[in-house]
């Protein structure tokens, strides 16, 4: 498994410390990660680029509160390969942006556990 | 689903709750900057934003101000390091530090500005984005409305008449954001409306695009308490040429 990295401080300050805003965005990306993983799967499966590149665009926009790594990197590289803009093959980014929803996912469910509210 | 009463008294006992941890928390990182060891860097990244807000006209300066807010999360995380083991037990330590170190002093943690609240309405399909605002704003005394989709959001600029719309440029459905900026400009009555663009995307190009269509300004996300107080006090303006 890829390490997780997660910067919440970087999150904390950018919602002027608000601890309880914070937890709910977590909540949000533990809750909505697996849905954006399985809609990604989905539209690999059925060749829908268009609807991959919005998957890409949001996974990105969703995981960057927190700049969570590697997966805001993929989930940019997969919005871009989708437009044909990096040389890359969107059709091997896919599988690795579905395993960094997973593992960021349970990350940020760590995290949680530990919330001190 | 609608919630009864004893729902209501929970929320808001969290509400009250998490309003009281957020103060000790404020209070508690404003000690902890006042380190004096931190206390000349930190000035120094504070002093800088506060004059890359004040002049944050052009889209030029914001990779700029980008660079000022990484080096002010990496000395707060220096910082909490440094203090991890402070317990704040004494409230006349804020006001001996408030005078000793005034330009540390933090806001509440309100993007509030002077004058009387806005109507403020964000069209985003992410929820994410949308619980951001709702609870800045909010919190910081502004009414505040919202939709998840192009079409409802225009319907709302009719009937909740905004003073800003905050809209989020990759929109699912039919609209797009840059032509919800559109539709909303051609309604003679929104004249007066400050429309404000919400992407993840802030090449020259995209703000060009945001700017032929009829925003005022175009917000990166992820969104910061600090950029949307400098939105919604200041009402910046694109220096791009359309």
């Amino acid at each position: 498994m890829t390490s997780i990295t997660l910067d919440l401080e970087f999150t904390r300050a950018n919602l002027d410390h608000d601890c309880v805003l914070l937890k709910g965005l977590m909540q949000i990306a533990v809750e909505d990660l697996p849905v954006l993983a399985a809609e990604l799967r989905d539209a690999a499966d059925g060749h829908d680029v268009g609807q991959l590149h919005h998957l890409g665009h949001a996974i990105k926009g969703l995981v960057s509160n927190f700049r969570a790594e590697p997966l805001t990197a993929l989930a940019e590289q997969l919005e871009q390969a989708t437009l044909g803009a990096n040389g890359l093959c969107w059709t091997r980014l896919v599988d690795e942006v579905i395993e960094a929803c997973e593992n960021t996912s349970l990350a940020l469910q760590a995290e949680l556990r530990l919330a001190p509210l | 689903m609608p919630v009864n009463r004893i729902q209501l008294l929970e929320i808001e006992n969290a509400r009250l709750k998490a309003a009281a941890a957020s103060e000790a928390l404020r209070i508690e990182a404003y000690l902890r900057a006042t380190s004096h060891d931190l206390r000349n860097s930190l000035s120094s990244v504070l002093t800088g934003s506060e004059v890359l807000l004040a002049l944050n006209t052009s889209p030029a300066l914001a990779p700029l101000l980008q660079s000022i807010q990484r080096q002010a999360s990496v000395i707060a995380q220096i910082a909490n390091r440094m203090m991890v083991d402070y317990e704040p037990s004494d409230l006349s330590q804020v006001q001996a530090a408030d005078e000793a170190f005034p330009t540390t002093k933090m806001d509440s943690n309100k993007v509030a500005c002077e004058g009387k609240p806005l109507r403020i309405l964000a069209i985003d399909d992410r929820r994410d984005v949308l619980l951001t605002l709702r609870v800045l704003l909010t919190n910081a005394g502004h009414e505040f409305a919202e939709a998840t989709d192009a079409l409802s959001g225009l319907e709302k600029v009719s009937t909740f008449k905004p003073h800003i719309v905050l809209c989020d440029i990759n929109l699912t459905g039919s609209l797009s954001g840059l032509e919800v900026a559109r539709n909303i400009r051609l309604q003679s009555t929104a004249g007066e409306i400050y429309l404000v663009a919400i992407s993840g995307n802030v090449q020259a190009e995209d703000l060009r695009k945001s700017a032929r269509a009829g925003f005022d300004y175009h917000l990166a996300k992820p969104i910061t308490a600090m950029a949307l107080r400098n939105v919604i006090c200041n009402r910046p303006k694109f220096q791009v040429e359309a």
